[in-house]
């Protein structure tokens, strides 16, 4: 199986005035494409500055960074932009659905990115939109949506172009236990089914129970790597 | 690039949050037509008072002998045919040709005498004058009687005299001799404020001829009126043929170079008074385009970490811009255009204002002023918006693609 995400010895800092906060400290990582990996730790470990710096939103203090064989360091803003678009689905922990675009453009918004014709990208959105439960609401606004079906519009936005590789963080922080389930559910099947590496950031134990591997981070630091039955919460 | 996803977008966008398109499309379009209803009061003013200028004093091209300007004397005449007079007037552009004859004067009574300013004109093309519409004891000049004159009512107090009395003009001719002649005071008008045209006598062009020596084809100054000022340069070099050594074909700010002065340097205040006006208005547009890029820079940031190339959301930011500036100007200029119209068509009656009546540069303005907005200046005003508003948006546009891409993934 190959590598998709290759992290050799990164660290991130953020200064604040004249302190330096060390956020991630020489992490070494290696996910294989075909994956669903959880990654968990407490509060202010640096699971989302990790997360922000594999999807190329963010840059590491230093290290190198690899995902589908491209060096992040080496690309401009424009060629992060690109490997965005068409390698990397991104669920954010708040939805974060483009407020004046409808469910279904929403959904079909990174295939519009892609330039696929508009009769192939509806027919992907609405398809995708009834996977994920939400036949009838495609005309509807973010905000005219609850929280869970605002997030399966997230899932189905991410998944829609088809990428190698999906980062969800706290995927399920915002909604109840019965939706967590459906949804964990829905990510396991594209999984299964398309082969998309998924790698998440959860507090739920149920959530990390049900991925076929855990990171637990512990400031900065990868303090466990392994599958979640031989994990113990500290 | 894909400009329809940007069109999209930003249409969207702007539909999407109707308030803040209102505030933005209300603040261009009530800058832009309040812009035009003070250019259109002020060019009105100007169009008018050139317009009263040019009937009573000249026209928009005046034929005068070249020294006149200078040393002004009656002798100093152009000579016109009728032939040179028929050929002037069948020239498409021109409106009418008035001829005037001009001398100072002593006004006796039989009481005292006063310092005066002969305006010897036709009087059927004097009807039309400022002076004519201000009579009011008795009547203007017409055709009965040669010997009849108009003076304003601050000249008919010095001299003790009234209406249907009688004057004597004393004056030099054109020959040199001291000459005299018995008029009588057909109508009187109110001198204005100023007394800019206290001094003024009105007669008979053929009676100014005679009085003063001059020949029937004799003139001080020949006045073209154009149907259209902007077609002067056009007609002056039509009528080169005109321009010989004793006859200087002038225009009316070579002629009445004070008003010209003072409509340049008033249309200079206006425009720096506009051009700030302008500037308060881009500021607020400025302000809330900022404000809508600012407010939405969760969204941006998360469009951004969709994929989206910066390029594609600085084309958003400016199309946005666009449309609101297309659409602000549209509504401002279809407002200017309602706000002018009553004043273009009725004016505004000033004389409560000015019961005197006012007057700049020698040249009495008529208190009824029409709104008046040329072609070309509405288009260089609703242009210079329109590309103000857009360039509102670089800015914004800049600042749209420098969100940190981890904004979104923050609550």
């Amino acid at each position: 199986m190959s590598a998709i995400i290759q992290l050799n010895q990164v660290s991130k800092i953020y200064s604040i005035g004249k302190l330096q906060v060390p956020a991630l400290k020489n992490i070494d990582l290696t996910i294989n494409a075909g994956e669903f990996v959880a990654m968990a730790g407490p509060s202010g470990s640096g699971k989302t500055t990790l997360l922000n710096i594999i999807g190329a939103l963010d840059d590491a203090s230093s290290g190198t960074v690899e995902v589908d064989g491209k060096d992040l360091n080496g690309l401009n803003r424009r060629q992060k932009s690109h490997l965005r678009r068409m390698n990397i689905g991104y669920i954010f922990q708040h939805y974060n659905l483009i407020p004046v675009l409808t469910a279904l453009e929403n959904t079909e918004y990174v295939l519009m990115l892609q330039g696929q014709p508009k009769a192939q990208r509806r027919a992907t959105a609405m398809a995708l939109l009834a996977d994920v439960g939400l036949a009838g609401k495609e005309h509807h606004l973010p905000a005219q949506l609850s929280g869970g079906q605002q997030q399966r519009v997230a899932i189905a936005r991410a998944i829609a172009p088809k990428p190698q590789l999906i980062l969800a963080d706290e995927p399920t922080a915002n909604v109840d236990s019965h939706t967590a389930e459906s949804l964990l559910d829905l990510m396991e099947r594209l999984n299964a089914e398309q082969g998309c590496t998924f790698l998440f950031s959860t507090h739920d134990t149920a959530v990390m129970k049900r991925s076929h591997r855990l990171i637990w981070l512990k400031d900065g630091v990868i303090d466990y790597d392994g599958v979640p039955s031989g994990f113990q919460l500290p | 690039m894909n400009v329809n996803l940007a069109f999209f977008l930003a249409w969207r966008s702007l539909g999407r949050n109707p308030r803040r398109s209102i505030v933005s499309v209300a603040a261009i379009s009530l800058g832009l037509s309040l812009c035009m209803l003070m250019i259109a009061f002020a060019d009105g003013v100007y169009q008018r008072t050139i317009n009263n200028a040019v009937a009573e004093q000249a026209g928009h091209l005046v034929l005068q002998h070249p020294n006149y300007t200078l040393q002004p004397g009656v002798d100093l005449v152009v000579n016109l045919s009728p032939e040179d007079m028929q050929a002037i007037k069948q020239l498409a552009s021109v409106d009418n040709v008035h001829t005037l004859v001009l001398a100072n004067t002593l006004v006796r009574s039989s009481y005292s005498a006063r310092n005066g300013r002969i305006y010897g004109v036709n009087p059927n093309q004097g009807l039309n004058s400022i002076i004519a519409k201000k009579v009011n004891q008795g009547r203007y000049l017409d055709n009965s009687n040669p010997q009849q004159i108009v003076i304003s009512d601050k000249l008919a107090r010095h001299l003790k005299t009234k209406l249907k009395q009688h004057l004597v003009l004393v004056a030099n001719d054109a020959h040199g001799n001291t000459v005299e002649a018995l008029f009588s005071i057909v109508g009187i008008f109110p001198q204005s404020m100023d007394g800019v045209d206290g001094h003024i006598v009105h007669m008979p062009l053929v009676a100014a001829q005679a009085m003063l020596g001059l020949e029937p084809q004799q003139f001080t100054r020949v006045g073209i009126l154009l149907r259209n000022p902007s077609d002067m340069s056009n007609v002056q070099a039509q009528l080169q043929w005109l321009n010989l050594p004793q006859r200087g074909l002038l225009t009316w700010q070579q002629v009445l170079p004070a008003l010209a002065d003072y409509i340049r340097t008033d249309r200079f205040s206006m425009l720096v008074f506009n051009g700030l006006f302008v500037l308060l208005v881009l500021a607020t547009i400025f302000n809330t385009i900022l404000m809508s890029v600012l407010e939405r820079r969760h969204e941006f940031s998360t469009i951004m970490a969709l994929g989206t190339p910066p390029s594609l959301l600085r084309l958003q930011v400016l199309i946005e811009g666009i449309l609101l500036a297309l659409l602000g100007c549209g509504l401002g200029t279809l407002l200017g255009l309602i706000m002018i119209w009553p004043l273009y068509h009725f004016g505004i009656d000033m004389s409560a204002l000015f019961p005197d009546g006012i007057s700049t540069s020698g040249v009495s303005i008529d208190t009824q002023v029409y709104g008046y907005i040329s072609l070309s200046s509405a288009v260089n005003l609703i242009t210079g918006v329109f590309i103000a508003t857009c360039s509102m948006t670089l800015w914004p546009m800049y600042k749209a693609t420098r969100i940190p891409l981890t904004q979104g993934n923050s609550a």
